[in-house]
């Protein structure tokens, strides 16, 4: 089973390569079957250095720095019909202890335009659909779309992305000009991806021995721009739910135990020539239902986590681009130093820090777009608080560093 | 002098022919292009940019929309972006990206230079694109942008 993947990988590397190659009609890689109907093959590729002077982070970034991180990706849209349009997309991801380089099925949607007009469209989306949540989740993982090399991680943590990157189900959405914009809404009605390691981790801190899974989850994002691009603003919500099959052993855990997550998040974008002004703004809450039973009090449940960033770019030219951000999160906005949560955990002969209940992370970056197809970033944090490390890259989050710093450095190419 | 000249250092032979580029080339809005079967004459500056970050995907005919352009590292796109659509190629490169890299659209036609732009446009009925220079060409039509 682990040759056979292995070999999955190095086939598709060398596909991938191969694409890259040879000579190609035309090079948007636009394939024309007939007058309307094109075949769209693009791809895309990203080798980023991560380094840590404390804790780890994709990899074990402390120690010299991490090369373990880098995303492949190719997908392949074809318009069928005047009204129906399909994409696949896969996705080989290695990002230190979250995932291991394996081909994922990142996206395959068969997309109907029920009705549309010059003005308006209405539609729906069936198949395996990227979650619409904030500015940038739809495409997390290509880095082009991406303000620098890490998202702010306040809101698009790296632990529970696959959780938020796509899901199963149908999706309607619409759109509408009007006088001063655009209107823009996607309802989506999905199972969410949580056969994993990482969502026990991210949601109960433990690799546990029972197994989650996905139930029916409801997202919706609405969208208004204007129409020349200088101002957006967008309103996410995201209501996951999850059951959770406790096992044998697990004591406080009902056979109907389960999960929901709530999340809301508003955005808002200024574009002004050569300045752009970004921010978001999050609240979670997370509900356990006959889990925990008998021992942690319900100060875990009844918890509104609390996120938010300000970001601001500066394009030099065509080709340079320049940031800073500033990145906030509370795991609970009302112990927003973490205190209460070490002092209710240590009277019950638990220790843990404080600090892993925030993190304060001031970024700046810059980018430079060698031309449409390759680009190098570069870009440094300071932290303070350990609110998203990755318990998988680190061993051990009670001797973690509550100040840290990270610099990381990317390249990535894209067709 | 021959000598001098050879000798002359990097930056003064770029700044030079930087100068060069820009005397010849100006930054100089594009002639919007249309298939001939098209009934329409003028568009607006809105629609246009809808058109080309493709959430328009129809004319107003139900005509599906087949956007073409230049290679977007060209000047001729990028002065189509700043002056025609009057936004910056960046902004019009991620909106692509966001639908290629999310499967809810497809990005437009990349083509290799302005002959093959009029050759495809004459041939696409609902086709739009741009090209720097005009002239009489079958099939095609220009049309003007309205604010």
């Amino acid at each position: 089973m682990l040759k056979l993947s292995i070999y999955k990988n190095k086939l598709f590397l060398f596909i991938f390569f191969i694409f890259l190659l040879t000579p190609r009609i035309s090079s948007s890689a636009s394939y024309q079957l007939s007058e309307n109907k094109h075949v769209q093959i693009h791809g895309f590729a990203s080798q980023s250095y991560i380094y840590t002077d404390k804790n780890n982070f994709l990899g074990n970034s402390s120690d010299n720095g991490s090369l373990n991180f880098r995303e492949l990706g190719i997908n392949a849209s074809f318009q069928a019909w005047k009204k129906l349009h399909t994409a696949v997309q896969i996705l080989s991801r290695r990002a230190g202890e979250f995932d291991n380089g394996k081909i994922k099925l990142d996206f395959a949607i068969a997309d109907y335009r029920v009705k549309q007009t010059s003005l308006y469209s209405v539609g729906i989306r069936a198949g395996r659909v990227k979650n619409p949540i904030g500015f940038y989740n739809d495409t997390r993982d290509v880095s082009f779309t991406r303000p620098g090399i890490i998202l702010p991680q306040s809101i698009y943590f790296e632990r529970t992305r696959d959780l938020s990157i796509s899901s199963d189900g149908i999706q309607l959405y619409g759109h509408k000009d009007i006088n001063l914009g655009s209107l823009e809404i996607e309802l989506f009605a999905a199972i969410p991806r949580v056969k994993d390691e990482n969502t026990e981790l991210a949601v109960l801190n433990n690799d546990r021995p029972g197994v989650f899974t996905g139930e029916p989850s409801y997202l919706g994002r609405f969208l208004f721009k204007t129409h020349d691009n200088k101002f957006k603003i967008s309103f996410s919500n995201v209501v996951l739910n999850m059951d959770y099959e406790p096992a044998q052993s697990e004591t406080g855990f009902d056979t109907d135990a389960s999960l929901q997550f709530h999340l809301s998040i508003i955005s808002a974008q200024f574009n002004f020539r050569k300045w752009s002004i970004t921010g978001e703004y999050a609240r979670r809450k997370l509900h356990f239902k006959n889990m925990f039973v008998d021992y942690v009090p319900n100060f875990l449940s009844e918890t509104i986590g609390e996120s938010y960033y300000a970001q601001l770019s500066y394009h030099f030219n065509f080709h340079w681009k320049v940031f800073t951000r500033y990145d906030v999160l509370y795991q609970n906005k009302n112990d927003k130093d973490g205190n209460e949560y070490a002092n209710n955990l240590a009277a019950l002969g638990v220790s843990k820090p404080a600090h892993s209940r925030f993190a304060k992370d001031a970024t700046i970056g810059v980018q430079w777009s060698i031309n449409t197809s390759w680009m190098v970033q570069f870009e440094l944090h300071v932290i303070n608080g350990t609110g998203w490390l990755p318990l998988q890259d680190n061993t051990s989050i009670d001797s973690a560093a509550q100040k840290w710093r990270m610099a990381g450095a990317a390249i990535s190419y894209r067709f | 002098m021959i000598k001098n000249i050879y000798n002359d250092s990097f930056s003064t032979k770029f700044y030079l022919s930087l100068l060069f580029i820009f005397i010849i080339s100006p930054l100089q809005a594009q002639n919007l292009l249309v298939n001939k079967s098209l009934n329409i004459s003028a568009i607006s500056q809105d629609k246009l940019r809808a058109i080309y970050s493709m959430r328009t995907r129809v004319w107003s005919d139900g005509t599906p929309i087949t956007v073409f352009i230049l290679n977007p590292d060209s000047t001729l796109h990028k002065n189509f972006c700043l002056k025609n659509l009057e936004i910056f190629p960046y902004q019009l490169q991620r909106v692509w990206d966001v639908m290629v890299y999310s499967g809810t659209g497809q990005s437009p036609i990349n083509l290799n230079s302005e002959t093959e732009m009029v050759r495809k446009i004459s041939i696409t009925p609902g086709a739009i694109g741009y090209i720097s220079k005009a002239g009489v060409i079958d099939n095609v039509k220009i049309i003007n942008i309205q604010k």
